[in-house]
């Protein structure tokens, strides 16, 4: 169920100020790195912008001095929604299980688009979603230019591969390796791309930036798509897909289903143990591995890609200082790529400079919008290391 | 001349061209005037703080200069501004503009180890000033919040918390100050111009004057801290006990001889024992029936309601030295040895413990399991000291009133300082309520306390008990008398003849410190409220709570 300001009272008045939402990775045990939330460090450590702040606006919205109002837009919007803050918060890891900062952001920013004040370019894309059922301004009709003998896959499956939209209409590489993955392992797939059971964009984008009406409905056309397929598993390449429909469909919005979501990493990994799916190939390269923040902090899981990083002959897997739950988030979450484009490339470059430092050839993740969050760091560092997904490399892998 | 302390209203306390000005000073990035967005700074760390404001700006300098250059433009525009610390006090009661001295002023600048000192400024970290100590072999006292959030400038405030290297033995030995006036002073041996070695030289010690925090008489913008060096050999004892006067005699003998560098105890009752029940994989009706066939002051089996927490470092021979010694005042006087217990049983206490002073790797993390207990509803607490005669039968008293009042749930540690001579004693009770007429409540509690302590009953049973809190009677925000020809510095009003005992005292440092604000803050702007001291004001606030 969608939370109510209530529902946070015992956080808001919980917080102990104690800032270990800003400075957690020296908790992790990592000295030499106090950096932990990019939208505080972004604005020079200003404790402004921190989790912190956001309790304490919140108390000051519950006790009526503060309202809801354009005044806390850059406070709410710039946050990348990356959890790191929950994962160090004293309240929320030992006594209080319910003081999750991200919850209460996606809730007070929820607040703002009721009362008119979401940021425009938030909305625009959200409006988008409404039309073409995706955020890029793109048609849906070219959703599966991608994938052009789609229609060989069958109307009925026992897996189903929900592609999400970056992969769909930026990183197609990464859509067609799972394809290409899943073809090989010669398995009973499909994906949504008939009328009526067409795949929409998952939600994400409108529930991180409080969207949640049309979040919702989105939500409700995919479950009806993929019930539609018969799946009795949905595997998908996408973290943000992966959060948004194992857990927000449920817990927000009280959707029911019957299927299982799995992340792809995790699917292959499986297939890898019980020797179904064979990495042959050598990919001779010594390789870093990203967390993303929705997949890691939000889902808890950080293991199988690493492993399945690791199952690919030739791969030296070297990890940066701050990984799996202290990961530094990529900057591209959370709806800041889209209004706060800076503070996406503060914290890419951040993170592509601590990958260089492992000495490692390339950085790995499994997230099509990390993928495009790190290679804008890339880009803009004119840093000389690759970047794949998990699965590209698995891809390689196969004979 | 007259002049009233500035009353910030909701109007333009900080004029534009004011905030023009800071923000030409210091940068846009480094000024903040959005109201709705500084609620992170209406208070310091702890319970929320009714009656607090949101600011009407805040500044964050990086330079001693720059704090001069803001101090200029408030004196100009005569706006008052608030000092915080992060884990210090320093509440915003009438807005005003924040001077944020710890996110941008975080550099050591000197560490001298054989001079004993570091210099630093304020919003270095006991985490980061520690990692930079440890490889010279070096340490520093235990701070009043975890090394990763404890600002050193709160340490300032608090001088250390231990009973060797801590107040009597002055962890602060010098400070870089910007006063109102935006002049600059050093206190101890840099005042003459000479290093930072040492507190006292033939000049008065101020040190103590300038805290970061809400009314105070300058801005730190460097600290000299006192340094020490890491023993060869490091070991932490605890000592459980049943009754707590034989704790308090077991510590008050560690610090008497100088045996521990650090001792004091830690305290839980009633409904602390939750951890006991979560450790223990009960339900919380097991835990309160449980609590209720044992009684308030009992432990569960297995605890000690009191444990004396001690530490020791040194040579080898004097460690060992020391911690047998103190093996055997444990035993004469009743007590167990519940080092190994205690680690798991508090787990968090022990590892802030243990990451400051023993594991020299990882300091943080054990400190945020610390702060387990007490994270709702309204906490309130009380600070008090002592001469040593009374702290036993103070604290049965307090904690009997405690109990009177409905309070259910406390905390508490204690410590002895200035060789077991002084008693340090600091309850942390909570009322736990979470909603604003909970909370009411809670301050109507707390009120009661105060009128409790200001009762005559009180004042005739602990004449020698201080209590860091409100005077008896409110002071009026003064009128201000011009510095020139302001009363002399050090005029105190006038005392009880030599040897005649002092039922209250007359020397009350508000006064003192009033005329001392008279001359070095002519525009009052670090007092604007009530020109009271912080504690006066924090005092009259629970007062005047609905």
């Amino acid at each position: 169920m969608l939370p109510k300001l209530n529902d946070f009272k015992k956080s808001i008045h919980g917080c102990l100020k104690c800032l270990g939402c800003r400075r957690g990775s020296e908790v992790a045990g990592i000295p030499e790195q106090e950096k932990n939330c990019p939208f505080h460090e972004y604005n020079n450590h200003n404790r402004i912008f921190s989790a912190q702040s956001i309790w304490a606006t919140g108390r000051n919205i519950l006790h009526g001095d503060v309202n809801i109002s354009p005044a806390i837009t850059d406070l709410l919007y710039e946050c990348t929604t990356c959890r790191a803050c929950v994962n160090n918060c004293i309240l929320e890891s030992v006594a209080n299980p319910n003081a999750d900062t991200v919850k209460f952001v996606e809730f007070l920013r929820s607040e703002m688009v009721k009362k008119g004040y979401g940021v425009p370019i938030h909305l625009k894309f959200g409006e988008h979603i409404a039309k073409e059922n995706n955020p890029y301004m793109e048609a849906h009709k070219d959703r599966w230019n991608w994938l052009p003998n789609k229609e060989q896959l069958p109307e009925k499956a026992e897996y189903v591969f929900f592609v999400g939209c970056t992969s769909s209409y930026r990183q197609t590489q990464i859509a067609k390796a799972t394809v290409n993955i899943l073809n090989k392992l010669g398995l009973d797939y499909t994906v949504m791309w008939r009328p009526g059971q067409d795949e929409w964009c998952c939600g994400s984008p409108l529930q991180r930036t409080g969207q949640v009406d049309n979040a919702k409905n989105v939500a409700e056309h995919n479950i009806q798509a993929i019930k539609k397929t018969g799946a009795k598993k949905v595997i998908t390449s996408c973290s943000g897909c992966y959060k948004m429909i194992s857990n927000d469909y449920k817990e927000l919005y009280d959707l029911d289903y019957d299927f299982e979501v799995v992340p792809t990493s995790q699917f292959l990994l499986d297939k890898v143990k019980s020797g179904e799916l064979k990495l042959t190939e050598p990919v001779n390269m010594k390789v870093t591995y990203h967390d993303p923040c929705h997949l890691g902090r939000h889902m808890g899981v950080y293991e199988p890609p690493r492993e399945l990083l690791k199952s690919i002959p030739g791969i030296e897997l070297v990890e940066m200082p701050r990984n799996r739950e202290h990961a530094w988030c990529c900057g591209a979450g959370g709806g800041v790529r889209a209004a706060y484009k800076d503070i996406t490339m503060f914290a890419s470059t951040e993170r592509i400079k601590e990958a260089e430092d492992t000495g490692a050839q390339a950085v790995t993740s499994s997230c099509p919008f990390c993928w495009t969050g790190l290679h804008e760091g890339i880009e803009e560092n004119k840093s000389k290391l690759g970047l794949y997904d998990v699965i590209e490399l698995v891809e390689k892998a196969i004979k | 001349m007259q002049m009233k302390p500035p009353v910030p209203s909701d109007k333009e306390v900080i004029p534009k061209a004011a905030q023009k000005e800071l923000t030409d000073l210091l940068g846009e990035k480094n000024v903040c005037f959005n109201r709705d967005m500084l609620s992170v700074f209406r208070c310091g760390p702890g319970a929320p703080f009714p009656g607090s404001k949101n600011p009407h700006g805040m500044v964050q300098p990086e330079t001693t200069e720059e704090i001069q250059g803001i101090m200029k433009i408030a004196n100009e525009y005569k706006f008052p501004v608030i000092v915080v610390a992060t884990s210090g006090p320093g509440v915003c009661l009438s807005g005003g503009l924040i001077i944020d001295t710890y996110t941008r002023m975080r550099k050591i600048h000197q560490i001298d180890p054989e001079s004993g000192y570091a210099l630093v400024e304020p919003g270095v970290t006991n985490g980061q000033l520690l990692r930079a100590l440890r490889p010279l072999g070096y340490w520093i006292s235990f701070g009043s919040y975890p090394p990763y959030v404890g600002e050193i400038a709160s340490l300032v405030c608090f001088n250390g918390y231990t009973n060797i290297i801590g107040k009597e033995h002055h962890f602060c030995i010098g400070l870089e100050v910007v006063l109102p006036t935006g002049e600059i002073i050093r206190t101890g041996t840099a005042a003459l111009g000479y290093d930072w070695w040492t507190q006292y030289r033939g000049v008065p010690d101020l040190t103590s004057m300038w805290t970061p925090s809400f009314g105070t008489h300058g801005i730190i913008t460097k600290a000299a801290l006192r340094i020490h060096p890491l023993g060869e050999k490091r070991q932490i004892v605890i000592a459980g006990f049943n009754d707590f006067n034989k704790a308090l005699e077991l510590l008050n003998n560690l610090s008497k001889e100088a045996m521990a560098n650090t001792s004091m105890i830690w305290s839980h009752r009633w409904t602390e024992w939750e951890n006991y029940m979560y450790q223990n994989g009960k339900g919380f009706m097991d835990y309160v029936n449980h609590m209720l066939s044992l009684g308030p002051d009992k432990a569960p089996p297995g605890y000690y309601p009191h444990n004396v927490l001690a530490s020791f470092s040194g040579y080898k021979e004097q460690v060992e030295g020391g911690v047998k010694t103190c093996e055997r005042l444990i035993k004469e006087l009743g007590g167990e040895i519940n080092t190994e217990n205690f680690k798991n049983q508090w787990p968090g206490t022990w590892e802030w413990w243990n990451q400051h002073f023993l594991d020299l790797t990882n300091p943080g993390e054990g400190s945020v399991k610390s702060q387990v207990d007490g994270v709702e509803g309204t906490v309130g607490g009380l600070i008090a000291e002592t001469n040593v005669r009374q702290a036993k039968e103070f604290h049965h008293t307090i904690m009997e009133k405690f109990h009177e009042f409905g309070i259910r749930s406390v905390r508490y540690y204690i410590r002895q300082y200035d060789h077991g001579r002084t008693t340090f004693l600091r309850y942390l009770y909570q009322t736990e309520q979470e909603d604003p007429e909970a909370i009411i409540a809670g301050l109507k509690t707390m009120k009661q306390i105060d009128d409790w302590w200001d009762s005559k009953e009180f004042k005739e049973k602990f004449p020698d008990v201080f209590r860091h809190a409100p005077p008896t009677a409110p002071i009026e925000a003064s009128t201000k008398t011009e510095s020139s020809g302001g009363p002399p510095l050090l005029a105190m009003p006038s005392g009880p003849p030599p040897g005649e005992k002092t039922k209250k005292s007359p020397y009350r440092i508000v006064e003192l410190r009033k005329k001392i604000l008279d001359i070095i803050d002519p525009n009052n702007l670090m007092d604007p409220a009530t020109k009271k001291m912080e504690y006066d004001t924090w005092g009259k606030a629970h007062r005047e709570a609905k």
